[in-house]
Formats: structure tokens, sequence, C-alpha cells
């Protein structure tokens, strides 16, 4: 299978300072090289405050199909069972903050599939309109890159309202 | 040693880039190689301070990170640990942040993250941690949100002033 324009243009997203400052900080990490195989997913650790309970670093699986013209998806990953982590298995937050909004594994169209937040593909659709507007400085263009996904990600497993597993 | 090749982060020359110089080649070298050279008036500094985060209120009013002297080589500069070199930049940069109608103010390098100045400014605002897990800095008038690891001179290049609200993010519903 040959290497898209898509997944060269990922390769070069992760090669940027952006994603390896996080990479040399223990923020985050590829879990394996980008390749062919796998595309259009690909896995990344993201290391996550220490709680007591809960993991040190989870694995996301993204979906990267036709990057990133199309906003990405993600969610946690179990990789025994090869498929998303059991939402029970997802990290918890404080009620009402983002993170508990972002890692809501109930209540939507794909809970346990994807991230509840502007950026992700499953999330976006049926909240065009709403989101548009509420969400200004949340809204994917071609200037986004996976690590502000990923990003958003991390600060969510890492603020104050994070309470682990 | 002096024929290491020694990756580094660089700013202030558009978006960060990636970059590479040998541990013994001076920094006006390498920054003259890739054309990335201050101009008279601007300064280049290596690394990430974060004295803010250390240092007690009433003894903390502006970073003291110096310039890099640009004769010296990335080895002396210690690049290699560092990672990150901060070009074409100003000496220092005041934040002003609004919070609940009260502003606090402190004087940056250009090279501290907006990760640092966040936490700073809740720490002067005695923000409760709990309370303000999702509170985030958000610049103005733009009323974007920089990433954590976003360095405080890449947000306007050249300027020698910035505002940010303290706000909460906001949280996805519908």
């Amino acid at each position: 299978m040959a290497v898209t324009s898509a997944q060269r243009l990922l390769e070069a997203d992760l090669n940027r300072p952006e994603f390896r400052t996080g990479v040399e900080k223990c923020q985050w990490a590829l879990a394996e090289p980008v390749s062919e195989a796998s595309w259009p997913f690909v896995y990344t650790w993201i290391t996550a405050a220490s709680r007591g309970k809960g993991a040190a670093r989870w694995l996301v699986r993204w979906d990267v199909a036709k990057y990133n013209a199309q906003r990405p998806t993600g969610g946690f990953w179990d990789p025994e069972k090869k498929d998303f982590l059991a939402g029970s298995a997802w990290p918890k937050c404080q009620a009402g903050s983002v993170g508990a909004a972002v890692f809501k594994v109930e209540g939507w169209a794909a809970p346990g599939k994807g991230f509840y937040h502007p950026y992700d593909r499953l999330a976006w659709a049926g909240h065009e309109t709403q989101w548009t507007t509420a969400h200004p400085q949340s809204l994917w263009s071609e200037q986004n890159t996976l690590t502000d996904f990923i990003t958003i990600v991390h600060w969510c497993l890492n603020n104050e309202a994070y309470l682990g597993a | 040693m002096t024929n290491d090749t020694i990756e580094f982060f660089l700013h202030g020359k558009g978006k960060p880039q990636v970059q590479s110089g040998l541990e013994g080649e001076s920094l006006r070298d390498v920054l003259a190689r890739i054309d990335a050279l201050p101009s008279d008036g601007e300064l280049v500094f290596v690394g990430e301070p974060d004295d803010a985060l250390r240092n007690d209120e009433g003894h903390d009013e502006e970073d003291a990170q110096a310039p890099a002297d640009l004769g010296d080589t990335l080895g002396v500069l210690r690049v290699r640990e560092l990672r990150h070199v901060h070009t074409r930049a100003v000496r220092r940069i005041e934040v002003t942040v609004n919070f609940n109608g009260k502003h606090r103010k402190r004087k940056f390098s250009p090279a501290t993250t907006i990760a640092t100045a966040l936490a700073w400014a809740k720490k002067r605002f005695k923000v409760d941690p709990a309370a303000g897990a999702d509170y985030v800095l958000q610049l103005l008038p733009e009323r974007t949100v920089p990433r954590p690891e976003e360095h405080l001179g890449d947000l306007k290049p050249g300027a020698t002033a910035l505002e940010f609200d303290l706000v909460r993010e906001v949280t996805p519903q519908g």
C-alpha cells in the first residue's frame, strides 16, 4: 500500500516541535510508528497525573483518515482486546469539568468511541451549529494538527479535575 | 565532543521548527546558517525559564533569564539539555492577567511558556486548585487560548506586552 499524502502530512506534523516537545517532556509518545499497514489508525500514549488509582499513561487510538482536511476521532484503547476500552474503565474527572465532558461515555452518539469535543469527528456530527457558536476557538481547520487534539486530552488527564480510573 | 550534532527547537522565525548544529559551533554561526540571526536590539534566549513558579510574591517581579551570548557554543549554552532557542526576541514581555475585576502584572522572558504563566496567575490570584482546574489564559483581544507549551514570545512576535483573561475553559455540551 502506498504512503498517502495524508500520512506524509501527519508524519511531518509529528516531527514538528509541538509534538516532539511533548515527547521530550514525557507528556505523550507514539505507541508504535505510523505505518501504511495501520493507516488510518495511529496509536499514542498520553501521560496522566498520578491519582493513586488510574494508569500512569493511557493508550489512545486515533482515526486520522483524510488528515487533516477531516477532523480526527479518537478513544481510549485496549491493546489486548484490540477494541475501545470499556466505558467503565475510561478515566474519570470531577462532575461538571471539561474532562468529564470530553471523556463522557454515555448520552451522546458515539460513547466510548470518541472524545466529546469539537475537534472529534464523531462528536462534531450533529453539533455543527451549536458548537460553532459555543466553541469558536475549537473549530477544526487545516491549520490544526493531531498534536492540538492530543494536547486537549493530556490537559484533561493532568489538571486538578482528573480523578484517575 | 565538538562534532556531535545537536537538534533544537527554534522559536522566533515563523512557526517553531526543528534545527540542528554542532556542539562546538557558535550560536551565531548556527543562526546565521539558518537565516535566524537577531537584528540590532533583538535578543536570543536558550531554555524555558520557570522563575515565576519558584519565587515568592514580593520577590518576583521579573524573570532573571539573561540573553545568550552569541559567541558561545551550543555546548556551553547547554542547548542539548535546554532544547529551545528563541531568537529575534524582546528582553521582557509585561504580562497582565485579569480575573474577577482584578489585575496582576509581571515581566516574563519571551521564552517562558503559557503553562508557567498560567500557574503563576493561578497562584497570584489564589485560585483554589480544584475550583480552578479548568482555568486557561485567554489572549486579548483575540480571545484565543494558546497551548500550554507555547512560548509567550511566539504569540505576538516583537510585542513587549500581552494581556490575558483568566477564564474557565468552555465545557462541550449539547
